[in-house]
């Protein structure tokens, strides 16, 4: 048998294709209907998380780890936030004790630096994150900016989001209405932005304190000690939860966004619990 | 000189349940052979033996304690009306307070002044002097000046020592700070003062320092000193009573020397 190797195949205009021909309005539908079906469904979520950084992987991987319906909006095309580099461009990204412990349990190598501290690469740990929230049974909106966040009966029950290209368009030509997205439980997630606390705060609903002087070494844990409820339905995790309490700077260490995101979704289980108790 | 003629001291010690360093027998028997006629009896932390034993609310406690954070270091005020989460956050620290941890800041002079509204009649008496050692973190304004400084003691009674204070507040080498002119961004300012921490070892107090129960011994006799003479602090370098505004001050007076002056110990000794 003679075998052609691939390359000369392609070339070759009378060899058979490796791909299956294919109509371009069958692949126009097969994106469109399978986002279609996806956003329908999750029009309504049980937890509805806003940025998919690391706090916001975690918190979506533990969620539907639980069987829960999960949907992530992410501003960027891309996910994982700045999880992907460490710090000053460098992508290794580092870890103090217990947070290694997180990166086993997700199969992500690493190794010890110095006692108590954990360097791993970047895109490593980063995909391997989002892999596993996706394989959860996370869903993702990317490119998908939050405008507001619904309140109804003094809490909030889901976000109001457009797509991010249309903000950076002249008013005038894309007066685009944007959404709304209901959910149980929504957990801000959003980075320094505190996207979902600084909409409640401009309605005069919470207050923020703004991000405090940089301080690693009591910053991680601070972080995790102050994640939790900011609002009935809202909250808040990761580096969102240092510019709403006006905690200590973080360093370049990712420890705190990994537990972050994962008390955050226990916080959510026990607070949907509450909700399934008071709706008996 | 006391006014009031001496008839021994019960020093009420509060433990500080976040320092793993401390060794409370050592400082007991320390303080109770260097101070005449001196009773130390150890109790749990704080604001855990307020609430257990003097029926303090610890609602309206966690209340109070989050109204007296320090958030901007630049205006050493407090923030008064406290978010939910900050309140919930003290909630969690009063169960287990193990769990404060030394980011978050709180004004010093109100802090203490809730401490000591605390205090049941029946345990104001003279005599009697409370000294609370705690993980966190308390900051003064100094006079003309509106930023925030750390504090490592709190005199009075209660009197307070911040075990997160004598770490975090007294100065490294002038040389540290000279070499920050040279870093651009307050983030890499912070991570080369914790390299320098590193570097230095054992000229600075770290958290886990073995050292840390004979520096203590040293502040509760700054504590004594001020509640029976009105005086906490000596001028000599070597005198456990030094008012150390630097790391290298505080290991000279604390571990290298670990004594009092001769008037110090002439005081002490006048007591017996």
């Amino acid at each position: 048998m003679c075998y052609i190797p691939v390359y000369k195949r392609v070339l070759d205009p009378i060899s058979v294709t490796i791909f299956s021909p294919i109509k371009e309005s069958d692949i126009t539908k097969a994106i469109a209907s399978t986002f279609m079906e996806m956003f329908t469904d999750y029009a309504r979520s049980d937890v509805i998380i806003v940025g998919a950084g690391p706090a916001g992987l975690m918190a979506g991987r533990e969620l539907a780890k639980n069987g829960l319906k999960v949907l992530v909006v992410e501003q960027n095309n891309y996910l994982g936030g700045g999880f992907w580099i460490g710090g000053y461009l460098m992508n290794p990204v580092t870890f103090r004790a217990p947070a290694q412990e997180i990166l086993r349990e997700l199969g992500v190598p690493f190794r010890k630096y110095v006692e108590g501290l954990y360097v791993a690469h970047g895109p490593h740990a980063c995909s391997k994150l989002i892999a596993s929230a996706c394989d959860a049974g996370v869903k993702f909106l990317n490119l998908t900016k939050l405008d507001d966040v619904v309140v109804r009966e003094n809490a909030v029950r889901g976000v109001v989001v457009n797509w991010t290209p249309v903000e950076g368009l002249p008013r005038q030509i894309t007066c685009v209405d944007p959404i709304a997205l209901e959910a149980r439980i929504v957990i801000d997630a959003s980075g320094h932005d505190a996207a979902a606390v600084k909409r409640l705060e401009a309605r005069g609903l919470v207050r923020t304190r703004g991000m405090g002087a940089m301080w690693v070494e009591q910053s991680e844990d601070a972080v995790v000690e102050h994640t939790g409820v900011i609002f009935p339905g809202l909250i808040v995790a990761g580096m969102a939860v240092v510019e709403t309490y006006g905690l200590p700077r973080m360093g370049p260490t990712f420890g705190a966004m990994l537990l972050s995101g994962k008390r955050a979704a226990e916080i959510a289980l026990t607070e949907l619990q509450k909700l399934e108790a008071e709706a008996r | 000189m006391t006014l009031r003629p001496y008839r021994g001291l019960k020093l009420l010690i509060y433990r500080d349940p976040k320092s793993r360093a401390l060794s409370y027998d050592k400082l007991s028997s320390t303080l109770e052979d260097q101070i005449p006629e001196c009773e130390v009896e150890l109790r749990e932390d704080y604001l855990a033996y307020a609430m257990r034993r003097w029926r303090v609310n610890p609602k309206e406690t966690a209340a109070r304690l989050a109204s007296l954070r320090v958030v901007d270091i630049l205006r050493c005020e407090p923030v008064g009306e406290p978010l939910i989460g900050e309140i919930a956050y003290e909630e969690r620290v009063l169960q287990d307070p193990s769990r404060s941890t030394a980011g978050i800041l709180y004004e010093g002079y109100l802090f203490q002044s809730f401490l000591h509204s605390l205090i049941p009649v029946e345990e104001r008496r003279y005599g009697l002097l409370h000294t609370v050692l705690t993980s966190r973190l308390l900051v003064t304004k100094e006079e003309g000046e509106g930023r925030a400084h750390a504090r490592t003691i709190m005199l009075g009674n209660p009197a307070i020592i911040s075990t997160t204070g004598l770490v975090e507040a007294p100065a490294l080498p002038p040389e540290v700070y000279m070499g920050l002119w040279l870093l651009s961004s307050p983030d890499v300012q912070r991570l080369a003062v914790e390299e320098e921490r590193r570097r230095l070892g054992d000229m600075v107090l770290s958290y886990d320092d073995e050292r840390m129960t004979s520096v203590v011994v040293g502040y509760v006799l700054q504590v004594v000193f001020y509640y029976l003479f009105g005086e906490a602090f000596c001028t000599d370098p070597s005198c456990r009573l030094y008012n150390s505004h630097t790391h290298e001050e505080l290991i000279r007076a604390q571990i290298k020397s670990g004594g009092l002056c001769h008037r110090h110990q002439s005081l002490l000794r006048g007591l017996g």
